[in-house]
């Protein structure tokens, strides 16, 4: 009897879990420097309640200087005090001591948001904040994140110019140099070869000093190196707790 | 005009084949043997006979024997009616007749130069090969003999087992050598740097010297003095000699102090005999381009070629701009596939760089230019000892192709990897798995480190080139450095404002690259003078390879 007791006691508490997990919204919004009108806040809030609920959803502003942070940081830690940073979730914030915007992805949205992904689309969005659009800045930021969650393509002008530029310059660069390059085959300096008649040079040699030197040997501490390296194989297998991101300034 | 080598057989004109080195009568077809054949009155004690023509544009000289005239120079390349006189010339010591026949030249030319891209259209086409002159280029043979003994020392170290071994050895060489020529060009139209890219001539080939070889060619006498290049001659046999010497003992390491004794005791041996003259062959064309001219020549005994090719611009042009189109192409899908993307602030970095490269790279062609354009790498053009030493002019360098040198290369991969031990053996381990420990767990932050360090790299790369570029410029034109050193400072000062606006940031940008295309542009126009000469101007005097004797 006090078996079966002790068995439905742990089937509630197994049922009050998920209750919990439940309860928890996965939208947070901190607005530190006061930067979303009410309506805005919950507006927002609204949004970010709408898009695929098996991600968390951080917004956070600031405009303390958190000195001796980075923008990854600060964001980091406004995540992971609400949701563990092994939990898929996207988190953006506004640091306007630093006028930085920054984006970062958690748990599997770094992998559909990833760094570069982090910087197109704060490439995209960084006049917004610097109009004083916040809302719109934010609320664009998560529209492009949740097409890229779900396979979607968003627009990356600025990717595009600068590798417009950049394969101009190269193939500008590229193609002459090969030119000169092809060039220089027919114009090498070759050294006249001497004409030599009636020559005879030859040569005897006398060894005069043989000298040997026993190597030290390395193996037995090098394989000890060995060992050693190998088992970082189980450290590279807690990275999984990583985050991507990407951020600009405006 | 009566030819002077009648053909024994019908008395038409014979000219030298070198397809079967015998001279081929043009009416009858028959062969005859050119040191057997004797000609009408060409050569006395006084020296032959010759009709030398004279460029009336750019005073060039040209001697025929027997031939049917000139309609156009090959030094200037311009379509003309030479001036013709009869002359009595002296001959040299020594010839080496044509192995190549004109056809044979000009497939050697089509077969190096095929492969070249953005080919100016009139350069290969068939009118302007045809103008492929055989002519005959006077050398100076500067002679030495050595009689004696060098010895010396040289280490060698090899493993056997776990052993290191080292043998210390002494080599005696015995150096006994009647003659030692040495050759240089005495021609006033052929820069020093033609003249070493055509080499080597196969010099064991040297016939005495027998005017039946001039039959179909022409000529250049020599207008340079022989005491120019007595010096460098000396220089070349000392070192000719001392890797002879150094060759016997291979595979053996030389300390400097034995490499200069071996030097000094070849040099103590080497005695001077005199100079004679030669006259070597060449296939020479001359080509146009406004006011400049480029020279293409192929060595007429191995084939050996020369060619300054400028840049079809518009050419290139099209193919950078498909290039560019392909490069974007590539550049687009791998940041797709591998996820990466450009930062703005990193792009003023790649725009420093690239411009302080072209900065540098278009002081390096400029002074080429003025170099080549006022003939400083070339003694001959000054044709007397006396003015090459008032002017200050060097030899041209002689770039070796650079042999890979297995040994230094084992010794810096045995120093790489004595690093690499020396760091697992000492506890270095610890802190390289440190460090891999720490790129997994920190990736960011190694990434952006990273970053640092590439985009620091950049800057001082280009400052370091922009430095070198001032000092490599001298007194070419300066265009393209200040061009490149403009775009190199804008890319600077882009970086240092730190635009907070992206748009004003790539508009900004976006100038400065266009500054490179434009800095690119210019360096193109800039290796396009270099790839071609000032039309020639000669004014002949002095010279002449018959007083080569002694």
């Amino acid at each position: 009897m006090r078996k079966a007791k002790y068995f439905i006691f742990l089937f509630l508490v197994c049922l009050l879990l998920p209750i919990r997990a439940e309860a928890k919204s996965n939208v947070t919004i901190i607005d530190d420097a006061y930067l979303l009108s009410d309506d805005e806040y919950d507006e927002l809030e609204e949004y970010l309640d709408s898009l695929d609920s098996s991600y968390n959803y951080v917004v956070a502003t600031t405009d303390e200087s958190n000195y001796g942070q980075d923008e990854d940081s600060i964001l980091f830690d406004f995540y992971t005090e609400n949701y563990n940073s092994r939990e898929d979730g996207v988190a953006f914030l506004i640091d306007m001591y630093h006028r930085e915007l920054y984006l970062s992805g958690y748990g599997k949205a770094q992998y559909e948001i990833k760094n570069a992904d982090a910087y197109d689309i704060t490439d995209n969005v960084y006049r917004y904040a610097s109009d004083g659009e916040y809302y719109e800045c934010i609320y664009s930021v998560f529209e492009q994140c949740n097409t890229l969650i779900n396979d979607g393509i968003i627009l990356r002008p600025m990717r595009l110019i600068v590798t417009a530029l950049v394969s101009i310059i190269l193939g500008f660069l590229l193609v002459f140099l090969k030119a000169v390059r092809e060039r220089a085959r027919v114009q090498t300096f070759t050294p006249a070869e001497l004409l030599l008649i009636g020559a005879s040079i030859a040569g005897t040699s006398t060894v005069l000093n043989t000298t040997r030197r026993k190597i030290a040997s390395a193996g037995s501490s090098y394989h000890g190196g060995g060992g050693g390296f190998s088992g970082g194989g189980g450290f590279s297998g807690g990275g999984g707790g990583g985050h991507s991101g990407g951020g600009h300034s405006f | 005009m009566a030819t002077m080598f009648p053909c024994p057989s019908c008395g038409g004109q014979l000219k030298f084949s070198p397809e079967r080195m015998q001279m081929l009568c043009s009416s009858c077809g028959q062969y005859t043997d050119p040191r057997a054949y004797k000609g009408n009155d060409i050569e006395n004690e006084a020296g032959i006979n010759t009709t030398i023509y004279t460029c009336p544009n750019c005073a060039g000289e040209i001697q025929v024997i027997d031939n049917d005239g000139m309609e156009f120079c090959p030094y200037c390349g311009t379509q003309t009616t030479m001036q013709e006189h009869f002359s009595k010339s002296g001959v040299p010591k020594y010839i080496l007749p044509f192995n190549l026949t004109k056809k044979e030249a000009r497939e050697k030319y089509l077969e190096e130069v095929k492969h070249i891209h953005f080919v100016p259209d009139g350069l290969n086409i068939d009118d302007n090969i045809d103008k492929l002159v055989g002519l005959y280029t006077p050398y100076y043979l500067y002679d030495y003999s050595s009689d004696g003994d060098v010895s010396f020392v040289g280490k060698q170290t090899s493993t056997s087992g776990d052993y290191e071994v080292t043998k210390e050895t002494q080599f005696n060489v015995r150096v006994d050598v009647d003659d030692m020529k040495v050759p240089f060009d005495a021609s006033q139209t052929f820069d020093d740097n033609v003249s070493g890219s055509i080499n080597p001539f196969p010099l064991n080939e040297l016939e005495k010297f027998n005017p039946n070889f001039l039959a179909g060619f022409f000529v250049e006498n020599s207008t340079v003095d022989k005491e120019i290049y007595v010096e460098d001659a000396l220089e070349e046999a000392k070192n000719s000699l001392c890797n002879k010497v150094k060759a016997k003992a291979d595979g053996y390491d030389l300390t400097s102090r034995e490499d200069e004794r071996i030097h000094n005791d070849v040099a103590s041996k080497l005695q001077y005999k005199g100079c004679e003259g030669a006259y070597l062959p060449v296939y020479f064309m001359t080509t146009r381009n406004y006011d400049r001219v480029s020279y293409s020549v192929i060595n007429g005994a191995s084939g050996a070629v020369y060619s300054d090719m400028p840049i079809d611009k518009r050419k290139m042009y099209a193919t950078a701009i498909a290039a560019s189109i392909v490069i974007f192409l590539v550049l687009f899908v791998l940041s797709l596939t591998f996820s990466f993307t450009y930062r703005i602030k990193n792009l003023c970095g790649f725009a420093a760089l690239v411009s302080s490269f072209i900065a540098y790279y278009g002081a390096k062609i400029a002074d080429g230019v003025y170099r080549r354009d006022n003939h400083l790498d070339d003694k001959g053009y000054f044709k007397s000892k006396d003015v090459v030493t008032s002017n200050n002019i060097k030899p041209i360098k002689k770039k070796a192709k650079k042999k890979i040198n297995k040994k230094s290369t084992k010794a810096a991969l045995s120093g790489a990897g004595a690093v690499v031990l020396f760091l697992l053996l000492k506890g270095g381990y610890a802190f390289i798995i440190a460090g891999i420990l720490y790129v997994i767990e920190n990736g960011r932050v190694v990434a952006n480190v990273l970053n640092v360090i590439l985009m620091l790299a950049m800057y001082i790369f280009s400052f370091a080139f922009i430095i070198t570029g001032f000092n490599a410029v001298k007194k070419g034109q300066k265009t393209v450095l200040l061009l490149g050193t403009f775009g190199w400072i804008a890319a600077i000062l882009i970086r240092i404002i730190n635009l907070p606006n992206d748009i004003i940031y790539y508009i900004a940008l976006a100038i400065v690259f266009a500054i490179i295309v434009f800095t690119i542009d210019c360096t193109v126009r800039e290796y396009n003078r270099l790839a071609t000469r000032p039309s020639p101007q000669f004014m002949k005097k002095g010279g002449k390879l018959e007083n080569a004797k002694g």
